[in-house]
């Protein structure tokens, strides 16, 4: 090959290196460094009087933040260890069922719950005022842990099942094989190897749990918490220095979350939710092994249990978008749907248009990350490794507020645009992101691009020869990650969407508040048909290469 | 010489993986890198395909140092252990990638590609997916793809270890056979001595990062240096002499009798293993392998008295030596 040529190929490959580099400190680290920097500054003078203020003024907001996120971590977690193992032993329909919910609950929106909630135990409450003749109240702490506990549940059955899924299948067949009944291989072989797993689910639902300001506000009446504080300090009183020390504060769990996530993970190859979720849907399931005892009737029945009130809440939900009040009387109406088409059609297509770019360019710049980190390797590597995985340490309400203090103001100026939420939702999702391609590059990819090099390629040619389409069922997986986050995220993006320019989530959460929870209800069956639709799409195209190899 | 190793060093987080390699070998011969895993036989091979680079040294091909230049420029190329095989192309595309960079326009590459996968007996395979071929089909894709684009040395990094038993003896005759046809250079790095001693012209035994002995299969197995060597080659009887060396000899040069030898001794294990029959045979001083050929005629049996001779006897190492 010709030097002239050659240097051509290396200048492409250092501009696209230096792009990226510069896209990742200005969208990741610039933003984390203005929120910190807000909760130290006060006129202009650095001082620890804003942390003073939060700590005097708001001790029982800290308070009941901490009761209500350790009680939603312990509940949380019973659940989904009995779940998680109730579907990696058993087999038949239920567990099919069972499965197939949760993996609706990967794609609902979020307030889902709470919104069932609303319409069950509500003043107005199905089961509280129609059935039992009561008027309660019921907002308050209860309600909010019980929805954080539900909806974190599905989330952590599934890592956890994940885990159980990773658990060679002889080691349990062998226990069984030497005498052990049951309940022993659970006790002693099944819930030690989960442990570092069962540690991190934990943290994880603490942290969701003190970052989230939608269940609080929807359900939980007069009690308060910290991050519905943080959020009102943004949108109402704009209190911003108050906001990010709030923020930061909640880092500090999110952190220890992380840390033991990397320990955890760097001895355990960490699957993502879709593979997962074909995993175990796909695996036929050993006939070997029959669970039977006391201890795997306890965790059928608390299975079951949940099976029941997850079919409950989507029921409700179903329900509650085609049927209508009135004198007492319930009859169905697709009036809920006309109004949504009538008034928030804009917000449905919005959404959807931002989670095809999310889908496509958070596809292309995770791809470049992923490959400048993991295939090519250099010196400094690490360091950009770590700062793409700091979007997956903050909550996402830190990182809706890092983005309005980062870019109010000239050179970036983004506020009130869409490429603000458009840029938050592709960096938010990028760790992710970046962990398919590195899944997916590290095994033999590293190889494969070596035989390339060895051949005579240059990198341009080996990216766009072997690795782009070697990849292209990650890029599908990321693709259809990113729609659904934008589809259903919340947390983060509030704080960014100017009200001319709302997305289907906030419509429904503003539906909610309003009381229209006929309105909300349809909201939430046609993000999820939504998002079920482009998922099943995109699996059929992903089966379709597969079967081409 | 061809290729030239000087004191190539490479260290992993202050592990020395390979300390003060020195070797060289001849246009249009096969070298063997063997040794036990984690001998740094695999590190040497990637240092000269330039997939690493080393710390101290130099390596020279061809009379050209190419110590420092990128895999892409290096005039080798490798079969790596996995194949490495691009999963989206076919066949055909797989073989012919490299020509591309060579400066082959595509009508060229393909006619050159097909010659090659010719000579690997998968032309009727051309247009097939790598991923729909045999074990044995993707490695002679994977070696078709190293050798169209006519390397200098070609670099094999255990190439038949995930081949079954038949296959990898095959494959090593027809690498042979390619190999004595086009007259290339090989680096051939495996721990299956057996292998080595059938494929090589040229053997290094490696250990612990440093060459044990360089030398051709039967000056290895004949007159190992170092116990190192002795042990890893071969089975064998090590006899402490009188002197303080050690001799040895190989149960095939036993011979073993009813009515006359050198030492008398005992059959106190007795193993069938298809063409041989192992015995193990109680003297005096020692225990000593013996293997017999399964003809059909002769047989000996547990707790027979037999006399023994030795066919040969090596006395090389010094007690101690190299140890």
């Amino acid at each position: 090959m010709s030097k002239s040529k050659n240097m051509v190929y290396k200048a492409i490959d250092y501009f696209i290196f230096i792009v990226l580099v510069m896209l990742l400190l200005i969208f990741i680290l610039r933003p984390i460094y203005a929120i910190i920097r807000t909760s130290f500054i006060l006129d202009g003078k650095f001082t620890l009087d804003i942390y003073r203020n939060l700590f005097r003024d708001n001790i029982r907001l800290i308070k009941n933040s901490l009761f209500v996120a350790t009680l939603t971590t312990i509940i949380s977690v019973i659940i989904s260890i009995n779940v998680a193992i109730y579907v990696s032993l058993s087999k038949g329909r239920i567990r099919k069922i069972l499965i197939l919910l949760l993996m609706l609950t990967m794609i609902s929106p979020p307030f889902l719950s709470s919104l069932a909630y609303i319409k069950l135990f509500g003043r107005r409450g199905f089961i509280t005022h129609d059935i039992l003749g009561l008027t309660l109240n019921t907002y308050g702490w209860q309600g909010i842990v019980s929805m954080q506990s539900l909806s974190s549940s599905s989330m952590n059955a599934f890592i956890l099942t994940g885990i159980i899924n990773r658990i060679d299948k002889d080691i349990i067949k062998s226990s069984l094989d030497l005498g052990a009944n049951t309940s022993y291989t659970i006790r002693k072989i099944i819930l030690p190897m989960m442990k570092p797993g069962i540690l991190n689910v934990a943290l994880l639902t603490f942290v969701r749990s003190l970052s989230d300001f939608g269940t609080p506000m929807t359900i939980g009446g007069a009690f308060n918490v910290l991050a519905t504080q943080a959020y009102l300090n943004v949108i109402a009183y704009s209190k911003m220095e108050l906001a990010a020390a709030i923020c930061v504060l909640i880092l500090i769990p999110a952190a220890i979350a992380f840390t033991q996530y990397r320990i955890f993970s760097r001895k355990n190859v960490l699957y993502t939710q879709n593979t997962i979720a074909n995993e175990m849907l796909d695996e036929d399931q050993d006939e070997s092994i029959k669970p039977k005892g006391p201890l795997w009737r306890f965790i059928q029945i608390f299975a079951s249990l949940f099976l029941f009130t997850m079919i409950i809440q989507y029921l409700t939900i179903f329900l509650t978008s085609i049927t209508q009040y009135s004198y007492g009387k319930m009859y169905f109406t697709i009036e809920h749907f006309v109004h949504l088409r009538k008034y928030l059609g804009d917000s449905f297509i919005r959404s959807i248009t931002y989670g095809f770019i999310t889908g496509i360019c958070g596809g292309i710049l995770s791809f470049f990350t992923s490959y400048y980190v993991e295939i090519r390797k250099f010196r400094a590597s690490r360091l950009l490794d770590f700062v793409v995985t700091l979007p997956s340490i903050v909550p996402g309400v830190f990182m809706g507020i890092a983005y309005i203090l980062a870019f109010n103001n000239k050179p970036l100026e983004l506020t009130g645009t869409s490429a603000i939420v458009i840029l938050n939702i592709m960096f938010r999702q990028l760790p992710s992101n970046t962990r398919v391609y590195n899944a997916n590059l590290s095994q033999i990819g590293t190889q494969v691009a070596d035989a390339g090099k060895d051949l005579g390629a240059p990198s341009i040619y080996i990216v766009k020869d072997i690795l782009f389409p070697m990849s292209k069922t990650a890029f599908m997986t990321n693709f259809v990650n990113n729609f659904k986050n934008t589809m259903t995220t919340v947390g983060a993006i509030i704080f960014l969407v100017y009200p001319g320019k709302k997305l289907a989530t906030l419509e429904m959460f503003s539906a909610i508040r309003e009381g229209k929870y006929g309105v909300g209800a349809a909201a939430s069956v046609t993000i999820i048909l939504i998002t079920l639709t482009i998922n099943i799409l995109m699996s059929r195209l992903i089966m379709r290469w597969k079967n081409v190899r | 010489m061809f290729v030239k190793l000087e004191n190539v060093t490479k260290t992993f987080n202050e592990v020395v993986a390979v300390d003060q390699l020195s070797l060289e070998i001849n246009k249009g011969q096969i070298l063997c890198l063997l040794g036990p895993s984690g001998c740094g036989k695999t590190t040497t091979l990637k240092s000269i395909g330039g997939f690493l680079r080393i710390d101290g040294g130099r390596i020279i091909i061809d009379g050209e140092d190419i110590t420092n230049m990128p895999p892409e420029m290096r005039p080798t190329s490798t079969v790596f252990q996995s194949y490495a095989l691009f999963p989206h192309m076919t066949v055909l595309q797989n073989v012919i990638y490299g020509l591309k960079f060579k400066g082959y326009s595509r009508k060229e590459a393909i006619k050159k590609g097909e010659e090659y996968l010719e000579i690997v007996g998968l032309l009727p395979y051309r247009n097939r997916n790598v991923q729909q071929l045999s074990g044995g089909q993707q490695q002679r894709v994977a070696l078709a793809r190293a050798l169209v684009v006519t390397p200098k040395v070609l670099l094999l990094d255990e190439p038949l270890s995930n081949l079954d038993a038949k296959l990898r003896v095959k494959m090593r005759e027809e690498i042979k056979d390619i190999q004595s046809k086009l007259g290339i250079t090989m680096i051939f790095v495996t721990h299956d001595q057996e292998e080595a001693l059938h494929i090589a012209d040229v053997i290094a035994v490696m250990n612990e990062g440093k060459l044990e002995q360089l030398g051709t299969p039967r000056e290895i197995y004949c007159n190992p240096k170092s116990k190192f060597v002795l042990d890893f080659i071969g089975n064998s009887n090590v006899i402490e002499e009188n002197s303080g060396a050690i001799s040895f000899v190989r149960p095939e040069e036993i011979i073993m009798d009813r009515h006359e030898g050198n030492i008398c001794g005992k059959i106190v294990k007795k193993t069938f293993s298809g063409p041989y029959i192992s015995y193990v045979v109680q003297t005096d001083n020692n225990i000593l392998n013996v293997q017999g050929q399964n003809t059909g005629n002769e047989e000996f049996e547990m707790g027979e008295y037999v006399y023994l001779t030795f066919k040969e006897r090596h006395i090389h190492l010094k007690k101690h030596s190299s140890v």
